[in-house]
């Protein structure tokens, strides 16, 4: 009976793993809007987690705005038809692409049902190494350009060709910056979802 | 003599083969050269460390000594008994780390010989900046940079490119709700603006109350972005004009005094400017007949039957929507623009008239050393008149400021540069300017996020209060002269529309379409500073 009970603490299912990384794109891009100033410090407000302070917006707007995205997000987790997410951040103004925060999703292949419906990886492991990620995106805050004109944000995922576009969501171009600067970022993995990260950003003429 | 296998030049070696091309590579070569130049053989190791540990001969005994240890045990190497203890007890001696301990640097895995190489000669293709002179900036190397794009490339060459075959979906493109109007990415705000949340960022000094110290009812407040109703004078006494009456509230005790009820039949009894003397002695009405009356609080007992000092009219004239007083002189902005000096000690009152504005003028101040009056009005002018034109008979103003976009109606003079002069637009224009009154040149101009109905200035601080309309209801208080936000005060439920200090300074009381006046004690003077600064005057008083 113990036995079993450890095997299933540690055991993570398909759709558990896509909440757990769902979760994470909440945290992290909502992270990326306030440490890059997209919007005004004080319309955020502070979460504990992962073991960090974090800080989530409270603005009803984005909020509304985000809420459905990460909802989707998290349908194409599920479905393992998520192979990348991007945030772009470009100027309102000239519409230039400045920075593009780059998740690459990587999918195990196992099935949804069955008896290898489950993988170990103790939770905590997992969330710690969200917090790493998230923890170095905060850092990089310091040798990313500042951002000086007022700047938006699109949130672009790639898909697997065959897959149903949902409503909202527009087929797109994948906003890249000529002669970027890329640093690679930490990655994470839930055992079922590895992701790892990236930002790219234009370099300072 | 195994010991010794820590010696360098076996690794170097691995490294010039890894790497050929590559500076680093050729720097190791030529170490390599160098190490084995001096001793030819790579059998006679002794020879290496007197090489490199030779020239310090306390250090080449050192070594010696140790070495002999080393041969006495029959080639096993130090044990770590014949090495100072470390703190480091789990780390076993693995016969590579030299004689070193924490107390004697270690010497052998010092280079000196490379670095004196490398100081003394200057090869053209070195990656290091070796010169003696001042640092300057690495200049640009075409090596260098194609290492650095191989690094790069190395590291993500194929991350942006998705090959295969994908779709790319994009959310709602370009529907991120925008920032706030007025929002822009302070650089700073990571580290230093008050605005950021942590606690590490540094505050002001002082504690700004965010609520404020008293609600007063305000009915029938008159919502016109033209009026000037609310007035704090020197004597304390706050008067409000509601409607056809005019409410006396006394800041010490509260007290609220129905002073003035004009007629309410005829309209053009509405009290639509309300200013006191500087004395605090006598207020000066205006009406939306464009009549200018003057009141004695002293006098009046009863607010139907008060009797007004003195009523000054002129024929075809229109709302008042504005006051000033200078000395015996009380200017009266009008609705068509004109305003007009009345002198209230003489019989023909009128005195002069500047005409400078094309529309209805809702901003009138004189500045503190009474030379400039500016005057703002809907026709997004403001004009800056000198004293000395009053009683001419075509006036011109001396400055004509036309950079506002809207209406300009807060205008306040800086108490401490008399020369600056602050003001405010509306609706469209949202920015607060500070202009330069004896060059006519804009110092600055900060965008608020909101019509700015009035700027009062506070010298205990200084600090700038400005109040707001459209779209956020607040009081910010920003810091001169670099217009960082202090602070910003919420809670009135509709546009703001005039602000007044109170004489000691410490205390603002505003006035919005909410029909509600708010004190706010935002200027709260420190009373041990005050004390300091009252003995401060009273020694140079007594000298």
């Amino acid at each position: 009976m113990s036995a079993m009970d450890t095997k299933t603490k540690g055991a993570i299912s398909l759709k558990g793993s896509a909440q757990l990384v769902q979760e994470f794109f909440h945290y992290g891009l909502n992270n990326i809007l306030y440490q890059r100033g997209l919007y005004p410090a004080d319309s955020f407000s502070r979460v504990k987690q992962y073991g960090l302070t974090l800080l989530v917006t409270n603005d009803n707007k984005l909020k509304a705005f985000l809420e459905p995205l990460f909802q989707q997000v998290e349908k194409f987790l599920a479905a393992k038809k998520l192979k990348r997410l991007v945030m772009v951040i470009s100027e309102i103004k000239t519409k230039e692409v400045v920075e593009r925060w780059q998740f690459d999703i990587q999918t195990e292949d196992i099935n949804e049902e069955g008896e290898n419906s489950t993988r170990q990886k103790d939770e905590k492991k997992i969330r710690q190494e969200m917090g790493d990620v998230i923890r170095q995106i905060t850092a990089s805050v310091t040798f990313l350009p500042l951002l000086e004109v007022p700047c938006s944000f699109d949130v672009l995922i790639y898909t697997g060709k065959d897959t149903q576009m949902p409503q909202d969501w527009a087929e797109s171009s994948a906003c890249l910056i000529e002669n970027a600067e890329q640093v690679q970022l930490r990655s994470f993995s839930t055992s079922v979802h590895s992701v790892q990260a990236q930002v790219q950003y234009k370099l300072e003429s | 003599m195994k010991q010794l296998s820590y010696f360098r030049v076996p690794v170097m070696s691995q490294v010039i083969k890894s790497a050929p091309s590559s500076p680093l590579g050729k720097i190791t070569r030529k170490i390599g050269d160098l190490s084995l130049v001096k001793t030819p053989g790579s059998a006679s190791r002794r020879g290496n460390v007197s090489l490199f540990c030779g020239k310090t001969p306390n250090q080449s005994f050192n070594h010696s000594s140790l070495f002999v240890v080393g041969g006495a045990k029959g080639g096993r190497g130090l044990t770590k008994r014949d090495l100072t203890p470390s703190r480091n007890h789990n780390r076993t001696f693995n016969g590579t780390t030299g004689g070193g301990d924490r107390f004697i640097p270690n010497r052998c895995q010092t280079q000196f010989e490379f670095a004196n190489y490398m100081f003394t000669s200057q090869p053209e293709d070195s990656t290091f900046n070796t010169s003696l002179s001042a640092p300057n900036s690495p200049q640009k190397n075409p090596e260098k940079e194609g290492m650095k794009q191989m690094m790069r490339a190395k590291s993500s060459s194929d991350m942006t490119t998705f090959n295969d075959d994908s779709r790319i979906f994009v959310y709602k493109k370009n529907m991120a709700p925008p920032p706030p109007t007025g929002h822009l990415n302070q650089p700073k705000v990571l580290y230093s603006t008050s605005a950021h949340p942590t606690s590490s960022v540094r505050r002001t000094a002082r504690h700004i109350p965010s609520a404020p110290e008293r609600i007063l009812d305000a009915p029938s407040f008159i919502d016109d972005y033209y009026t000037n109703v609310l007035d704090w004078s020197s004597s304390g006494l706050v008067a409000v004009g509601l409607g056809f009456d005019l409410y006396l509230w006394n800041a010490e005790s509260g007290d609220i005094t129905h002073l003035i009820a004009l007629d309410e039949e005829n309209e053009g009894n509405m009290v639509t400017a309300v200013k006191w003397d500087s004395d605090g002695k006598y207020i000066a009405l205006g009406t939306s007949d464009g009549t200018v009356r003057l009141f004695d609080p002293e006098r009046c007992s009863d607010p139907t039957t008060a009797r007004e000092l003195r009523k000054m009219t002129i024929d075809r004239s229109c709302r008042t929507g504005v006051l000033a007083w200078r000395h015996h002189v009380v200017s009266a902005g009008h609705r068509s623009g004109q305003i007009l000096h009345h002198d209230v000690r003489v019989a023909r009152h009128n005195i002069g008239m500047f005409s400078g504005h094309r529309q209805e003028v809702c901003g009138m101040k004189w500045s503190p050393d009474l030379k400039y009056l500016a005057s703002g009005g809907g026709d997004n002018v403001v004009n800056v008149w000198n004293v000395n034109q009053m009683t001419t008979t075509h006036p011109t103003p001396e400055l004509v400021l036309t950079d506002h976009i809207s209406t300009v109606r807060a205008i306040q003079w800086c108490p401490w540069k008399t020369s600056t002069l602050a003001t405010g637009g509306g609706m469209q224009d949202q920015t607060l300017k500070l202009w330069d009154v004896n060059g006519g040149k804009m110092m600055k101009s900060v965008d608020t996020g909101s019509q700015v109905a009035d700027i009062i200035f506070n010298s205990d601080y200084k600090e700038v209060m400005t109040a707001h309309g459209n779209p956020n209801y607040e009081i910010k208080i920003w810091k001169y002269p670099s217009f960082s936000e202090v602070a910003s005060l919420g809670g009135h439920t509709a546009r703001i529309l005039s602000l007044a200090q109170s004489p000691c300074g410490q205390f603002v009381m505003s006035a919005a379409a909410d029909e509600s006046l708010r004190i706010w004690q935002c200027f709260k003077i420190d009373k041990s500073t005050a004390k300091l600064a009252q003995r401060k005057t009273m020694g140079s008083s007594i000298r």
